[in-house]
């Protein structure tokens, strides 16, 4: 015999309306984002090798760097780009910015004001480092970069000739690059780097990518893919490897300060699974079968 | 409290899109369909004055490049541009119901680009060299000692075993299934530990857009955060 | 003949890219001869393909126009939403392709933070389509509470899975970690999700990557040889 409050409170939880779950979710999730609270981080296995390839970097070699991400997953990717961009300069080498996604010009331009003018004053846009621009076509535009950079790029984003542009002294095709980082929200992201930019030119490839595209592109990792910053937790901890290797320079870890959150959203999820399966086992008549969600 | 024009509108878009979860309703009705207008919108722009004028419009007619700077220095006139431009064309007859066929040459031409260089690569990342990464690294030696990690090396072992094991369970065929159950069913198990990974990582990626949303209503149009 | 000719530009321009692909040619520049012509394929076909990529942006964006338009024009159902789509589509259209509010007009950057397009990119077009995908942090919330239930083996482990990431991989999974004696170490969650992540996964990842690249290899051989109707389009 199942006792009777028991199946009453399994009966109610099953028919919870969804509506009482967005409204935990929303009040815990906005609680958390007014604290803001800020937790110690250290870089995984998967963020450490990015972290030390762009530490190895020479003052003065190029890196290109794909801004594939729209607002969307810009909560995940932008903390990566801003802190990857502050350690290449750090380094004293100059960023390439390209972007495959129409959106990623716009992204650029945030970066551009946030961390290119008020964290680097003293450097130039054009001589310190390159935006090349956005193109269509996603993974061809991979494809006819490794051919030669001049077939879809006649100069930068603001009109000056490939010719003139001192990070590409030099670099006339992807495979003379040292390193190349993808930060990458889908298609064409990551994947199409490794297919068709690291792969065929033997071009290294590092990436950030969004959380969704961590557990995939993990098949890549350490073989085509030396390094992988996955979701806001590897912005997080590259963020915190950046502090603890230069903590002279004093930049804000936007991710870590959103991990406290991410955690409060974390646990009433998993509070959410709990609960749904206590209502599951408990509901009258569990054995018989039931139908499909 | 934000006094921006941009914020607010941006954050009253944001509460009629958050409106849904709710019911369907106008606010949010209003806000999809301007999200449609706006974006195709915003993808043409971009894709015109990013690769249409500078890769086709400025190669076939050079001059052309005055009109966004005036300074410029005159590229190499490339005729050979025309054949992009006539199969792009072609592809906007698909609107004209009597000359849609056409459309399907350029439809043609960039699937057998997109064929030919992906199965290449494809063949090359995703069969050769994952077949390669999985395998090859064997024993792993824990260098500078030289001794043997047998940590390393049985996750190695894991990971070669469960491979195999996903690939059994992707057998189709009735009798290679019966033949290799319990080597499918510990790929079916495997597979859903990856799963279960995925949608982790899944419930992290909407979480922080959700996060980073209201963040923009509580910090910068209310400003409590 | 309408079927044929597509038929014959897909599999002419496909074999041509995967016969370019395997011959091995020296540094491009130095290639001359016969070996030049598969430099001067692989160049200039991705450029081709990017150019067309555009007009199919246009393709989409008149359709959108046509679709909506007839809506507007019939009067159907909910076409005062319709309006909206046109009216704002037309709009980008003109503030982007004019470069609007930019300070060098036509020859400034349509992306400058003055021009008009970055206003309606983020007044508009930011907001809309982050809420519109925060939207899904609550539908697998939601999913979290009703969809994944004990009820087989396969079910439990995927939840035990999904548990063990979820909790691991934030600071809490680290803080709770480290209340373990050193002697349970193993037991550790933070590195017991990143042991899923590193090895069952990988194993999981890399044979669903095998499969699909087989699949893709016998869709391009079938696509290739002209037996499938897709290879030209569709009608």
């Amino acid at each position: 015999m199942s006792d009777p409050s028991r199946t009453g409170l399994a009966e109610r939880l099953g028919r919870l309306d969804r509506r009482w779950l967005y409204l935990v979710l929303l009040v815990a999730v906005g609680v958390s984002v007014v604290l803001r609270p800020l937790f110690p981080d250290q870089p995984s296995v998967f963020v450490r090798p990015v972290f030390e390839r762009i530490e190895r970097l020479e003052p003065g070699q190029s890196v290109l760097v794909s801004l594939d991400y729209s607002p969307v997953s810009a909560p995940e990717i932008e903390p990566m780009a801003f802190a990857i961009t502050r350690h290449v300069l750090l380094r004293g080498a100059h960023p390439v910015f390209v972007t495959l996604f129409p959106e990623g010009p716009a992204m650029y331009e945030r970066l551009r004001v946030e961390v290119l003018e008020r964290d680097f004053p003293e450097l130039v846009a054009g001589r310190d480092w390159t935006m090349l621009g956005y193109k269509a076509g996603g993974r061809m535009v991979i494809n006819a970069m490794r051919q030669e950079m001049a077939a879809m790029f006649a100069g930068d984003a603001e009109g000056r000739r490939l010719g003139d542009l001192p990070g590409l002294r030099g670099y006339r095709r992807l495979g003379d690059f040292p390193l190349v980082v993808s930060l990458s929200s889908g298609t064409p992201g990551l994947k199409e780097w490794i297919l068709y930019g690291g792969d065929p030119s033997g071009v290294p490839v590092v990436g950030g990518c969004t959380g969704i595209g961590t557990p995939e592109y993990l098949a890549y990792f350490p073989s085509q893919l030396q390094g992988i910053l996955g979701g806001l937790k590897g912005a997080s901890e590259y963020e915190a490897a950046l502090a603890d290797r230069h903590p002279g320079a004093g930049f804000p870890r936007r991710a870590g300060r959103v991990m406290g959150p991410q955690t409060v959203a974390h646990v009433v999820i998993l509070l959410f699974l709990v609960l749904g399966n206590v209502a599951y086992l408990r509901r009258p008549g569990r054995r018989q079968p039931e139908e499909r969600p | 409290m934000s006094t921006s024009f941009e914020v607010w509108i941006a954050a009253a878009l944001t509460l009629m899109v958050f409106s849904f979860l709710w019911r369907d309703n106008p606010f949010y009705k209003f806000a999809e369909h301007l999200f449609v207008g706006v974006s195709a919108g915003y993808w043409m722009v971009l894709g015109f004055w990013s690769t249409l004028w500078p890769n086709a419009v400025v190669k076939l007619v050079p001059e052309a490049a005055r009109v966004t700077e005036p300074a410029a220095a005159l590229p190499d006139r490339d005729p050979l541009v025309i054949i992009p431009l006539a199969l792009g064309l072609l592809m906007l007859l698909r609107l004209w119901p009597r000359a849609a066929w056409l459309a399907r040459w350029p439809t043609a031409f960039a699937v057998g680009t997109t064929l030919g260089y992906n199965l290449v690569r494809t063949v090359r990342s995703d069969f050769l060299a994952q077949i390669h990464a999985t395998v090859a690294p064997g024993l792993v030696i824990r260098t500078p000692a030289g001794a043997i990690d047998w940590i390393a090396t049985g996750n190695q072992g894991v990971i070669v075993a469960g491979t195999a094991c996903c690939l059994a369970y992707f057998t189709y065929t009735r009798t290679a299934r019966r033949a290799r159950g319990g080597v499918a069913r510990a790929g079916l198990l495997l597979l859903m530990v990856a799963f279960g990974a995925s949608f982790a990582y899944a419930v992290m990626s909407r979480v922080s857009l959700l996060i980073s949303r209201l963040q923009f209503l509580l910090g910068d149009w209310l400003g409590l955060a | 003949m309408k079927r044929l000719i597509p038929r014959v530009i897909t599999t002419a321009v496909g074999v041509v890219l995967i016969v370019t692909a395997l011959v091995v040619r020296p540094e491009a520049e130095a290639t001359g001869g016969p070996l030049a012509v598969f430099d001067f394929i692989d160049r200039n076909f991705s450029v081709w393909f990017n150019i067309l990529a555009v007009f199919a942006f246009i393709l989409g964006g008149a359709n959108l126009l046509r679709v909506h338009l007839l809506k507007v024009v019939r009067r159907q159902t909910d076409w005062a939403f319709s309006l909206v789509t046109l009216v704002s589509f037309v709009a980008v259209l003109v503030v982007g392709l004019a470069k609007l509010g930019g300070p060098a007009g036509l020859e400034g950057s349509v992306t400058h933070p003055e021009a008009w397009l970055t206003t309606v990119f983020d007044g508009l077009y930011e907001p809309l389509m982050s809420t519109l995908f925060a939207l899904l942090a609550f539908f697998v919330a939601s999913a979290a509470y009703r969809a994944f239930r004990l009820r087989s083996v396969e079910s439990s482990v995927l939840l035990v899975a999904a548990f063990v990431v979820l909790l691991g991989r934030t600071p809490l999974g680290t803080w709770l970690s480290n209340l373990l004696p050193p002697g349970l170490a193993f037991l550790r969650i933070d590195t017991l999700s990143m042991w899923i992540l590193a090895v069952p996964n990988v194993a999981g990842q890399r044979a669903v990557l095998i499969g699909i690249a087989v699949g893709v290899i016998a869709l391009t051989v079938r696509l290739l040889a002209g037996r499938d109707q897709r290879s030209g389009g569709p009608a």
